[in-house]
C-alpha cells in the first residue's frame, strides 16, 4: 500500500461551486465524517469561474415541472445558506434576490412569453411573476435607458444574482473550517472499487473512501468509466464579453446583459455545441452584443475589458442528474448546468442523498434510471 | 484595403521599422500599425520633433532619425494611432479613433517591445510617483515634472535610471537621492561577464559618460535600501525608506522608481504562445528561434518584446525577423535571404551578446516584492498584497485563481501592472518559485474596444 | 522651429508643441498632478507610466469619457477634461 494512502468516509472529486455545496452539505449534517474535496489545476476547463451568477428560476423547463420547482425550492433556501456561510466562513457573499427580468423587443415576443408564463403557472401551482409593460419595467430599473424597441419584460420576483467567485470561495472556506480537506491543484486520474471502498487515484497519490461523490462536471465523463462507459451529458459553450465598471444601476438583473455587484456588466447568453472548443470566438458573441445595445443603447460607449468563454456540463434532456451509479449505491454522481441556482439545493437537501437516503421528492426524477440505467 | 496582406507588423518601434524596411526590400506588401500618432517607439518616441534634440545623444539621435527615413522610403504602410485588440487565425482587429477594422495577413510580426517591470511599493498609486519612462517622456514632450523643479528622489536599478539622472540634472531638477535597491551580490557575480560589454564600445562609452555626469553632479547614491514608501496627502511629499534596519525621511516631490524592463507578453499569452522563464532577471518571454519564429505558426516577435536586449539590438532583430517573413513566405530565395540578412543577423548577435551583461549587473532584487500586506498590489481594483496572501494561504495558488479570488488584474490593464507581483507574492507565500506559479494572462479585447465598436466589426 | 497647437484643458486654453501626447501636455505643461479617480476606491490617480500600460491617465477627450490620454496626440482645439474632482477626495 502506498505511503500517502489516505482513509475518507466522503472523498468529493471536484472542488467547484457543486462539488464545494454538497461536501458542505455532508459535513454539515455530520461534523464527524472525515471529507477530502479534489480540485483541478486551473489549467482545466472549470465552469464555475466562468458563471455570470445569476439564481435563475423563471421562464424555463415548462416540460419538465419538476425540474422548474427544484429551482424555485433552492432559490428559497440561499439567503438562510448565506448567513449560515457567512457565520461559518466569514467571507459574506453579495447577492440580490429583488427578482429577475427578461426584457422582449417585439410585442410577437411579449405574447409568446405571456403564454409560456400562463401554462407554467398553471403547471406549478404558483408562478410569482408576470408580463410587466415597459413603463412597468422603467419603474423597476428607473436608472437605465432602455432602447426604444424593448417593450416590457418577463418578471420573476423571485430570481436574483450573486458573486458566484465569492460564493465558491465562501464554500471553500466554510469547508476548511469545518473540518474537511481541501486538496487544491490536484488531478483526480482515475476511480477503482476495491473490497467495499474506493481507491482514487490522484497526482498526490491514491486516496481511499468509502463513499465517493463525482462532480467533475464534464471530467465525470471520464471518471464514471469503471461503472458506466456513456454518462449522457455534454460540453454547451457560452461566451461572454465584459465592460468596464459603471454605476450600479441594475439590482434586479437583466437576463444576457446582467450588472454585476462589481459594476461590470456581462453580456451573452449564448448556447453553442462544439465539442470541448473553448475558444472565444468573435463573431458570435458579437450577436448578443447586438440584441445588448437593442436594450440598452449606453453599452455601446462602454469599453470592454475581456471576453472569456466557459462550457456549460449539459445533461442530454438539460435536467440536472444527482445519481449513483449502476451497482455503486456508495457512488453519487452530480451533473448540472445550474451549479449556482441549485447549490443552496444541493447544500441542504442533495447531502442526504450521498449518505444513503431516499432521493428529496423533486429529485426522484433525477437519477439516471430516466436514461435507461438500473439505479 | 487589401483582402489578405503579406506582413502585418505590430509596434512602429525599432523593431518594427527594422522588421518593415527588411519586408519592403523584399517587395512584400506589408504594413505597420502603432497605437501611437507617430514611429519610433519608446526608445525613438518624438524623435522628429525638435524638442527631442536637447534630450537625446547625437549617437541616438543618428540612429533613429536614419531608421525612420528608411522606414519612409521602404513602401510599407503605416497607420497610427492604431491599436491591436484581437486576433483569429490570420485576422487582426484593430481600431483608430476614426474606425475599428480587420486587417488580414498571411504573417504577423508582435514587436510591442518591453515595458518597465511594475513594483509595488507602499504609495505607489500617489500621484507624483512615476516611472522613470515617464519622466523621460514629460522632457521628451518639452515638459517637465508637474512640480517642476522641487527635488526629487528616484529608486531602483537599471540602466534607464542612469539617463534619467543626467536629464533631470542638466534640466535643473535637484535629485534629493538615489535609493539602489540593486542586489550588491548580483553586480560582483556579473563582473565575471564584464568583458561582454566591451564588444559594443559605443554603448560603453555612453554609459561611462553619463556614470561621469552623475557622479559630476554629487547625485547622492544610498545603496541596501528597503520598504520604500511614498507618503503625501493627493500627492508625493515625502519619501521614507529603509537602510541598516533604520526608517529614514526625504522631503521630496516626486518619486521615480525603475525596476528595469520586460517583455510585453500580454498578448503572446493570450495566444497561448509558448512562454519560457528567464530566472536572472524574473520574466516570462515568448519562445522564439533566433528569426523570431513563434510557437504559432504565422506569428513571430521581434525585439524586446522576446527579450530585453535594448533598443539598438531591437532595430537588428527587427531585419532578420523581416526577412524570415519574406522567406518562410517564399517569395525570395534562400541564397538571396542569406546574403541580404546576414549583415544585420552579425549585428544582432553581437549586440544580444554585449547587453547580456546588462542581464547579470542590473537582475531585479527578489526582496523588491517583499511587499507589505497594507499596499496595494492591483492599481485598477485596490487589491492588497495582503488580501493576495490571504487567497494563496485559502488555497487559490495560480494568478487566474488569485485574480478571481480577489479581482486583482480583472482591471482595465489587465494585470499589466499587477501581474508581475501577483505571481511573485504567491511565489513567497506558497513557497513555490515564481516559474511554477505562472503567469496571469491577459484575454482579448488585449486593449480596450467599445461594445458597438466590437459589434460593429462582426456583425 | 517648434510647431504649437492650442488645445484647452479644463476650461484654459493653452499652447503646446504639436506631436506631445495629451498626458504629456496635462502633466509637463500644465503641471497638473491629478487627472483621475479610480473607479473603485475614489483616490486620486495621475499618470504612472505614459506609454499605455497602467490606465492612470484617462480624461475626456472632445467628449468621450476614459481615453488613455498618454496615446493620443495633441490636435488644434482639442478640448480635455480632467475626471479629478478636488471635492472627491
Amino acid at each position: 500500500m502506498l505511503s500517502s494512502q489516505k482513509e475518507y468516509d466522503v472523498i468529493v472529486a471536484g472542488g467547484g461551486i457543486s462539488g464545494a455545496a454538497i461536501a458542505y452539505g455532508l459535513i454539515r449534517k455530520n461534523s464527524s465524517l472525515k471529507i477530502a474535496v479534489i480540485d483541478a489545476p486551473s489549467d482545466i476547463n472549470r465552469a464555475s469561474r466562468t458563471n455570470v451568477g445569476l439564481v435563475w428560476c423563471q421562464s424555463k423547463f415548462l416540460d419538465k415541472p419538476h425540474y422548474a420547482k427544484w429551482g424555485f425550492i433552492s432559490r428559497r433556501l440561499f439567503p438562510g445558506l448565506l448567513q449560515e456561510l457567512k457565520e461559518v466562513s466569514g467571507i459574506g457573499v453579495p447577492a440580490y434576490f429583488e427578482g429577475g427580468l427578461i426584457p422582449v423587443l417585439s410585442g410577437a415576443e411579449y405574447n409568446a412569453k405571456g403564454e409560456y408564463i400562463d401554462k407554467l403557472r398553471a403547471a406549478l401551482g404558483e408562478y410569482r411573476g408576470n408580463m410587466i409593460d415597459r413603463a412597468e419595467l422603467e419603474k423597476k430599473l428607473p436608472k437605465i435607458s432602455f432602447g426604444p424597441e424593448v417593450c416590457g419584460a418577463a418578471w420573476c420576483e423571485e430570481d436574483g444574482f450573486l458573486n458566484p467567485l465569492a460564493l465558491l470561495r465562501a464554500y471553500r472556506k466554510a469547508l476548511v473550517n469545518s473540518g474537511a480537506d481541501f486538496l487544491h491543484d490536484t488531478v483526480v486520474y482515475s476511480v477503482e472499487p476495491k473490497d467495499n471502498a474506493y481507491s482514487v487515484h490522484t497526482q498526490i497519490g491514491e486516496l481511499s473512501c468509502e463513499r465517493l461523490v463525482l462532480a467533475c462536471g464534464l471530467a465525470n465523463k471520464r471518471l464514471v468509466q469503471f461503472a458506466l462507459n456513456d454518462l449522457p451529458v455534454f460540453a454547451d459553450k457560452g461566451q461572454v464579453l465584459l465592460t468596464e465598471r459603471m454605476p450600479f444601476v441594475m439590482p434586479v438583473p437583466v437576463l444576457g446583459c446582467t450588472q454585476t455587484v462589481a459594476g461590470t456588466v456581462i453580456i451573452g447568453f449564448k448556447h453553442e455545441t462544439r465539442g470541448h472548443d473553448a475558444t472565444v470566438i468573435p463573431h458570435a458573441v458579437a450577436q448578443e452584443g447586438a440584441w445588448a445595445l437593442r436594450v440598452w443603447p449606453e453599452l455601446g460607449r462602454k469599453r470592454l475589458l475581456r471576453s472569456w468563454p466557459g462550457l456549460r456540463v449539459m445533461p442530454n434532456d438539460k435536467v440536472a442528474i444527482y445519481s449513483h451509479l449502476p451497482g455503486h449505491d456508495k457512488v453519487t454522481l452530480i451533473n448540472t448546468h445550474s451549479a449556482v441556482t441549485m447549490a443552496a439545493a444541493h447544500t441542504e437537501l442533495v447531502a442526504g442523498y450521498v449518505l444513503g437516503a431516499e432521493p428529496h421528492e423533486c429529485a426522484k426524477e433525477m437519477t439516471l434510471k430516466r436514461f435507461g440505467y438500473a439505479v | 484595403m487589401a483582402d489578405n496582406i503579406d506582413l502585418l507588423i505590430v509596434g512602429a518601434g525599432p523593431a518594427g521599422l527594422g522588421a518593415a524596411v527588411a519586408a519592403g526590400s523584399c517587395g512584400l506588401d506589408a504594413a505597420v500599425v502603432d497605437e501611437y500618432a507617430s514611429v519610433g517607439g519608446q526608445i525613438f518616441r518624438n524623435i522628429q520633433l525638435p524638442c527631442i534634440e536637447k534630450i537625446l545623444d547625437e549617437r541616438t539621435l543618428g540612429i533613429g532619425r536614419k531608421l525612420v527615413e528608411d522606414f519612409e522610403k521602404s513602401g510599407v504602410k503605416f497607420y497610427p494611432n492604431t491599436s491591436v485588440w484581437g486576433m483569429e487565425n490570420t485576422t487582426v482587429f484593430c481600431k483608430s479613433p476614426d474606425e475599428v477594422k480587420k486587417i488580414s495577413a498571411s504573417k504577423i510580426i508582435y514587436a510591442t517591445g518591453g515595458y518597465e517591470r511594475p513594483v509595488p511599493f507602499k504609495g505607489w498609486t500617489l500621484p507624483g510617483v512615476y516611472t522613470a519612462g515617464a519622466a523621460e517622456m514629460l522632457f521628451r514632450s518639452a515638459g517637465e515634472l508637474p512640480s517642476g523643479k522641487e527635488p526629487v528622489v528616484l529608486c531602483g536599478n537599471g540602466p534607464l535610471l542612469m539617463a534619467l539622472a543626467v536629464h533631470l540634472t542638466e534640466h535643473g531638477v535637484p535629485i534629493r537621492a538615489w535609493l539602489d535597491t540593486g542586489k550588491f551580490s548580483s553586480k560582483l557575480f556579473a563582473s565575471v561577464h564584464m568583458g561582454r560589454v566591451f564588444q559594443d564600445m559605443p554603448y560603453f562609452k555612453h554609459g561611462m559618460h553619463l556614470a561621469l555626469e552623475i557622479i559630476k553632479a554629487k547625485v547622492p547614491i544610498i545603496t541596501g535600501v528597503s520598504a520604500v514608501e511614498a507618503c503625501g496627502s493627493g500627492f508625493v511629499e515625502k519619501v521614507v525608506y529603509t537602510k541598516n534596519g533604520k526608517r529614514y525621511e526625504l522631503a521630496a516631490s516626486a518619486l521615480i522608481r525603475h525596476e528595469g524592463i520586460i517583455p510585453r507578453i500580454q498578448i503572446p499569452s493570450a495566444l497561448d504562445m509558448k512562454l519560457e522563464w528567464d530566472s536572472l532577471q524574473r520574466y516570462w518571454y515568448p519562445k522564439t528561434d533566433a528569426f523570431g519564429r513563434t510557437s504559432l505558426n504565422h506569428v513571430y516577435i521581434a525585439g524586446d518584446n522576446a527579450f530585453v536586449h535594448g533598443g539598438e539590438s531591437a532595430i537588428w532583430k527587427g531585419y532578420v525577423c523581416g526577412y524570415a517573413a519574406a522567406w518562410d513566405l517564399g517569395v525570395v530565395p534562400d541564397n538571396e535571404i542569406k546574403v541580404k540578412s546576414e549583415e544585420f543577423y552579425r549585428k544582432m548577435q553581437l549586440l544580444c551578446r554585449a547587453r547580456d551583461y546588462l542581464r547579470y549587473v542590473f537582475a531585479p532584487n527578489p526582496q523588491v516584492f517583499d511587499i507589505p500586506d497594507d499596499t496595494i498590489v492591483c492599481r485598477c481594483e485596490c487589491v492588497t498584497a495582503g488580501e493576495i496572501r490571504q487567497a494563496a494561504r485559502e488555497g487559490f495558488t495560480n494568478p487566474r485563481e488569485v485574480k478571481i479570488a480577489t479581482r486583482a488584474g480583472m482591471g482595465p490593464c489587465q494585470g499589466r501592472s499587477c501581474g508581475t507581483a501577483l505571481a511573485e507574492i504567491i511565489a513567497q507565500t506558497t513557497g513555490m518559485n515564481a516559474e511554477q506559479v505562472g503567469i496571469l494572462k491577459c484575454r482579448q479585447p488585449f486593449s480596450p474596444v467599445t461594445l458597438a465598436e466590437y459589434c460593429a466589426l462582426h456583425a | 522651429m517648434e510647431t504649437m497647437v492650442r488645445i484647452n484643458v479644463d476650461g484654459e486654453d493653452m499652447l503646446v508643441p504639436e506631436g506631445i501626447s495629451v498626458a504629456a501636455a496635462v502633466l509637463g505643461h500644465k503641471h497638473e498632478k491629478r487627472v483621475f479617480h479610480n473607479a473603485k476606491d475614489g483616490s486620486p490617480r495621475a499618470p504612472y507610466c505614459l506609454m499605455g500600460v497602467c490606465f492612470e491617465c484617462m480624461m475626456e477627450i472632445d467628449g468621450t469619457e476614459n481615453v488613455q490620454s498618454c496615446l493620443v496626440p495633441v490636435r488644434e482645439g482639442m478640448v480635455v477634461k480632467r475626471q479629478y474632482k478636488a471635492d472627491k477626495e
